[in-house]
């Protein structure tokens, strides 16, 4: 039996997440909490990050849809690329690092890893099972 | 000792393709729950049952057919 499946991405754990802004080169800033986003207003964040030039965006938790969505302030976006692509670029890394991590558990390899002309990343794992 | 084989394409937006192959019965279902449930949303799930086995099958039938008919 094998079956095919679609998954839509939800940013849902810190771990992944952390490794996915790391991986993509976004520096993680301990120290502020706290982020200037919708009309302005400070919000807390659980993950704050630095931007290239002085853009400050961050990650809260929200529990009404299970996951971290971004926090900033869109009319202080200075970064060069727009911020739909860049919450897509991480959710593309979040879902790669959590399929590398979750199948390494369960004992699988990686026998195969492509970046394709689409921008897309295909992997292909194998596992010997007894 | 079957191959197990996990396969994914990651869209440039987080969207996810899985393909599982080699299980036996529903465990490809649970080969990968933890990790579908990790990543979001199941939105599209097919079993591809026997689908390997079924077109082997058909070519079979077909060869048959063809056969039938040159007699």
């Amino acid at each position: 039996m094998s079956h095919f499946s679609t998954i839509k991405t939800h940013l849902k754990e810190s771990e992944p997440l952390i490794k996915a802004l790391n991986n993509l080169g976004y520096t993680i800033n301990q120290e502020e909490k706290f982020i200037k986003g919708y009309k302005g207003r400070f919000t807390e964040v659980d993950i704050s990050m630095n931007l290239p030039n002085e853009t400050k965006a961050g990650f809260k938790w929200d529990s009404n849809t299970n996951a971290y969505e971004l926090v900033t302030d869109l009319d202080l976006w200075k970064f060069d690329i727009p911020v739909e692509r860049f919450i897509s670029k991480i959710t593309q890394m979040y879902a790669y690092q959590t399929i590398i991590s979750k199948t390494k558990e369960d004992g699988y390899q990686i026998v195969e890893q492509k970046n394709k002309n689409d921008g897309s990343i295909e992997l292909v794992l194998t596992k010997w099972d007894s | 000792m079957p191959q197990r084989t996990l396969r994914f394409k990651i869209y440039q937006d987080g969207k996810v393709e899985e393909t599982v192959e080699g299980f036996t019965g529903n465990s490809c279902d649970e080969a990968t729950k933890n990790l579908e449930e990790a990543l979001g949303e199941v939105t599209v799930k097919n079993k591809t049952s026997d689908a390997f086995v079924s077109k082997q099958n058909e070519n079979f039938k077909l060869t048959n057919n063809e056969s039938n008919v040159s007699f």
